[in-house]
């Protein structure tokens, strides 16, 4: 099973919540699909979704205490159970290393004390999670409605239940984040880059980000009581437009008139789509920006005429040819143009993309910041033209990175033959403009103005960008000191400063023994000075990592736990896996693979069985349950005199027992010193013939336990030891691992596969 | 298992050990039993150093032993040849009057909140069947991590214990200091210099006596 289902599945069963055992997908009702006619009876219930776009804060749930192997799906996998999410976020820290805590943001304020409840005592990868109301700790005024709970019965019931009915079911699947639909995988935790690591980001934000769309279904007349509602969220304005960019036959006939409800009769304020279009147009904009403006969705950019047309938009013939010479598009930069994609694909073709044999890509592109700060500009000048049609806090337009998506991928992709692969190759883009560094040196002074008491040296990221600068925030008159508004037309477009490949994370993984006792597990370097010649580490990257990648640096290597240099591993062996970033090869053959692991074989020192490309998700079985897992060793002990039978028969023990081990005094000086209970599950000790003082002892323990202190008992710091058991001295002179009980990776005979493999392969060729 | 041979069955019969075969890397596994040394050196002769520290009080001289691990670590033992063996020892006691070192936390791995003694801080102390009170002294400058509550229980594991388990605490020293309290340590060599030189002037005092 895949283990990040395993893991949200383990998650459902401990909640104990009769209906979760049942998994399949939770209905999302279509959160602006709401009933046009104001009611009294379902009040609260309108208040709710009316308020989502101002209360992001109480909308969000904070959980700490996360493991590391919890990933943004994981969490939106799980918390998906309590109603519709907005969004999943879990930040990195300076290194890109992930936090342990994360926000989840529904998209329903009455979601959170339902979540608050259901998940609590939430156990993931055996972490409890902490789950709190972001919005807690700050004065409640809406309390009364929102986080009361008012009892028992309702508090266990979904309150989403109900809106399968009346749930619109296209936008619950648009909305619906599956697990397939994954984010591109770190590259590298530790060697990434931090520019390409904040792209890598945005992706997953974007993706985990429905649209939030402002556009309302409404009866073009609206009616008394919604405006009272309105009037109710005093600096809420929210927009009620009417729209038709579908063909869907339900929906009414088209009339392609923005309109504010609720005032008609008295001042209509109304916005036409030829009005927006023909303002933009005289801004310079490029049709492709008037499509996002106009807030198009995915297909509606590749025929735009099409679109601008049942959008009742008309262009007059003259325009078109003559306004794009005035000069590159102010919001998009040239973005969106013809040229631009075309030296974009040239770029791309010049790289070596050959060298890579994955069939899928993902565009990461590094966007100047001005860009953004031309859209916030472009807001503001909207807002100056329409007035409060436009919100303050929703931007007006499809968003350059998601318009990217929609717009650039599909193209780069069929140019070179690939298919979009979140977990493919990454083309990391990165872009420059001419007045990029004129226009952030103004958004400096004007952050310094905007935001004084923040003076904390905040490094002003495209993040910052996104959250703090919108209207709502920023008075337009206070940016205009500094930045123009609307945006003026620039003379160059974007040019391409770097375009940079790398490799999908890619994960091998096998089991290893070691037969040397003079063989420490990774470099063993003491005051610079390398203490040995190799490492189980180095004798198996060097042999499978030059099918992989071209440098060996980056390459992780980790394993189920680790021996000491003077301890063999035997039987079956230890797990392992190599964490292999960019590399240019995702796939083994079974052939290549025996050839692998008769290199490693040949040290002499080292064998490796079982090698295998697996999914990374599989590591999580190296990492998590280590103290559940059972290690077996067989021991190799002395006594100062002859053993007698008494002696054996005390180290024969079937029931498992607990002992307190204090940190050894070999790794005292550099971990804490703690007392940690350990099992010992069985014990057999057995006499060698013609030397009655030296004992073979079988052990099954616990993960975690030291076994040398185990057997003398280190001065009494481990109890009971053997030493104590017996009541006499015993020392150990070598150590064995026999097993570790991980199923994990799966048992694969490279050398009996490849001759199944050479008869597919002679099939293949007599086609 | 017939019941005439039971007078000639070897009690061990069932307790031998017998090897099973393993092949890798297409030879087959040595035996554990292989590793077996004979002159397999005690866990005190593989990773720790002895020094010795004396204290004098009273006007009388007392020696104890300072193991010194290979990682800097050091257990406070009493010297073999301290005069508390003699007398026989009656309690442990980690009071030692403005501070008691058995309430020493540490925590983490830097050890943070560890008492700092120097050289001649007392660290317990030991008072003997006689009535002789012996003052225990940290012997080297360095954080206590440990001590040795179990001696409160049960002082008489100081006259039983293996070498090394009748410690009284572990201290941890500065990497930077340990050449220098090295230095100022005696050596195994001086201490049984020391030994011999303090037994014959028992041996002397003895004659006078007579
Ligand atoms: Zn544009």
């Amino acid at each position: 099973m895949n283990p990040v289902m395993a893991a949200i599945q383990a998650a459902q069963m401990q909640m104990c919540m009769p209906y979760m055992m049942n998994y399949g997908p939770v209905p999302i009702p279509f959160p602006m699909q709401m009933a046009p006619q104001f009611n009294s009876s379902t009040y609260d219930e309108e208040e709710d979704y009316s308020a989502k776009e101002d209360d992001e804060e109480q909308r969000t749930l904070f959980c700490g205490n996360l493991d590391e192997h919890v990933t943004d799906d994981i969490l939106y996998e799980i918390f998906l159970q309590a109603g519709p999410i907005e969004s999943v976020r879990i930040p990195k820290d300076g290194g890109g290393r992930q936090r342990n805590f994360g926000f989840v943001t529904y998209f329903h304020l009455s979601a959170v004390p339902f979540a608050l409840d259901l998940f609590q005592g939430l156990e993931l990868f055996q972490k409890k999670v902490t789950i709190k109301a972001q919005a807690a700790d700050r004065p409640q005024q809406r309390q009364s409605n929102d986080f009361s709970v008012p009892s028992v019965s309702s508090r266990m019931r979904n309150p989403f239940a109900n809106d399968v009915a009346k749930g619109d079911h296209g936008a619950a699947r648009h909305a619906r984040h599956t697990l397939h639909d994954a984010k591109p995988y770190d590259r590298s935790p530790k060697h990434m880059n931090n520019d390409a690591r904040r792209r890598s980001d945005s992706a997953v934000l974007d993706r985990n980000r429905p649209r939030t769309n402002p556009f309302l279904q409404n009866s073009s007349g609206g009616n008394r009581r919604s405006e009272q509602r309105n009037n109710h969220h005093h600096g809420q304005r929210k927009l009620y437009l009417r729209r038709q960019l579908t063909d869907s036959v339900e929906q009414q006939p088209t009339n392609s008139t923005f309109c504010l409800h609720g005032k008609e009769g008295r001042r209509t304020i109304s916005m036409q789509n030829q009005d927006l279009v023909e303002y933009l147009e005289s801004c310079g904009i490029c049709q492709v920006c008037q499509l996002r403006y106009l807030k198009a969705r995915g297909t509606e950019y590749r025929d735009m005429s099409k679109t601008f047309q049942r959008l009742n938009v008309e262009h007059s013939d003259e325009q078109p040819l003559k306004k794009p010479r005035l000069g590159v598009c102010p919001t998009c930069l040239g973005l969106f143009s013809e040229d631009f994609q075309r030296q974009l694909v040239e770029g791309i073709l010049a790289k070596d993309i050959s060298k890579y044999d994955s069939d899928g890509i993902v565009l990461a592109l590094c966007l100047p910041m001005t860009l953004q700060l031309r859209q916030l500009s472009m807001w503001f000048a909207l807002r100056r033209k329409f007035g409060c049609v436009i919100d303050d806090t929703n931007a007006p337009d499809v968003p350059i990175k998601e318009a990217v998506k929609l717009i650039l991928n599909p193209i780069i992709c069929a140019q070179l033959k690939k298919k979009n692969d979140p977990n493919g190759l990454m083309i990391n883009v990165d872009l420059r403009h001419s007045v990029e560094a004129g226009e952030v040196e103004k958004l400096a002074k004007l952050h310094k103005a905007a935001f004084p008491g923040k003076q904390k040296r905040i490094e002003i990221s495209r993040g910052l960008l996104e959250k703090q600068y919108q209207p709502a925030r920023i008075k337009a008159d206070l940016f205009e000191e500094y930045l123009p508004i609307p945006p003026t037309a620039v003379d160059e477009q974007l040019q391409l400063k770097s375009i940079v490949l790398t490799g999908p994370l890619v994960c091998v993984a096998g089991r290893y023994r070691k037969l040397s006792r003079e063989l420490s597990h990774t470099p063993w370097v003491l005051h610079g000075q390398r203490m040995m010649e190799d490492s189980i580490e180095e004798l198996i990257i060097h042999s499978v990592a030059p099918h992989f990648s071209e440098s060996q640096e980056k390459i992780i290597f980790m394993s189920s736990g680790r021996e000491d240099v003077d301890v063999r591993c035997l039987g079956k062996g230890r797990p392992f896996a190599l964490e292999i970033p960019d590399a240019m090869c995702s796939t083994l053959s079974r052939q290549l693979a025996l050839q692998m692991e008769q290199a490693v074989d040949r040290s002499g020192k080292v064998s490796v069985r079982n090698l295998q490309v697996v999914p990374r998700e599989e590591l999580l079985h190296i990492k998590t349950g280590e103290e559940q897992k059972r290690k077996f060793y067989r021991a190799l002990c002395t006594m100062k005199e002859p053993v007698t039978v008494d002696i054996l028969q005390k180290l024969q023990i079937s029931e498992s027992f607990v002992i307190q081990q204090k940190t050894p005094i070999r790794v005292l000086h550099r971990r804490p010193l703690l007392t940690r209970p350990r099992t010992i599950y069985s014990l057999k000790a057995r006499v060698q013939r013609g030397q009655p003082n030296v004992l073979i002892i079988d052990l099954v323990t616990q993960a975690g336990m030291y076994i040398k202190e185990l057997v003398h008992g280190e001065f009494g710091r481990t109890t009971p030891s053997l030493a104590s058991i017996i009541g006499k001295p015993i020392d150990i002179q070598a150590l064995d691992v026999v097993g570790i009980d991980l199923d994990w990776p799966a048992e694969v005979d490279n050398a009996i596969a490849v001759e199944g493999e050479a008869i597919v392969e002679s099939t293949v060729n007599s086609k | 298992m017939s019941s005439l041979t039971i007078t000639h069955e070897d009690p061990f019969e069932q307790y031998y050990f017998k090897e099973e075969e393993q092949q890798i890397c297409g030879r087959p596994v040595s035996p554990i039993t292989k590793n077996y040394d004979e002159n397999y050196p005690s866990v005190v002769d593989r990773f720790f150093t002895r020094y010795y520290y004396l204290k004098t009080s009273g006007g009388k001289q007392a020696p104890f032993q300072v193991l010194y691990h290979s990682n800097r670590i050091c257990l406070i033992c009493l010297a073999p040849s301290h005069p508390a063996f003699a007398e026989g020892i009656a309690s442990v006691n980690f009071d030692v009057g403005n501070v008691d070192r058995s309430q020493n936390v540490v925590k983490g791995k830097a050890k943070r909140g560890g008492m700092v003694l120097q050289a001649d801080s007392t660290l317990a102390l030991l008072t003997t069947e006689k009535g002789n009170v012996y003052k225990i002294p940290s012997c080297i400058r360095g954080k206590l991590v440990e001590v040795h509550t179990e001696l409160i229980a049960q002082p008489k594991l100081l006259e039983q214990a293996e070498e090394g388990a009748g410690y009284f605490a572990i201290l941890l020293p500065k990497i930077e200091n340990c050449d220098d309290i090295k230095a100022s340590l005696m050596t195994h060599a001086d201490y049984e210099k020391y030994v011999q030189e303090t037994s014959n002037i028992a041996v002397d005092e003895a004659a006078v006596a007579t």
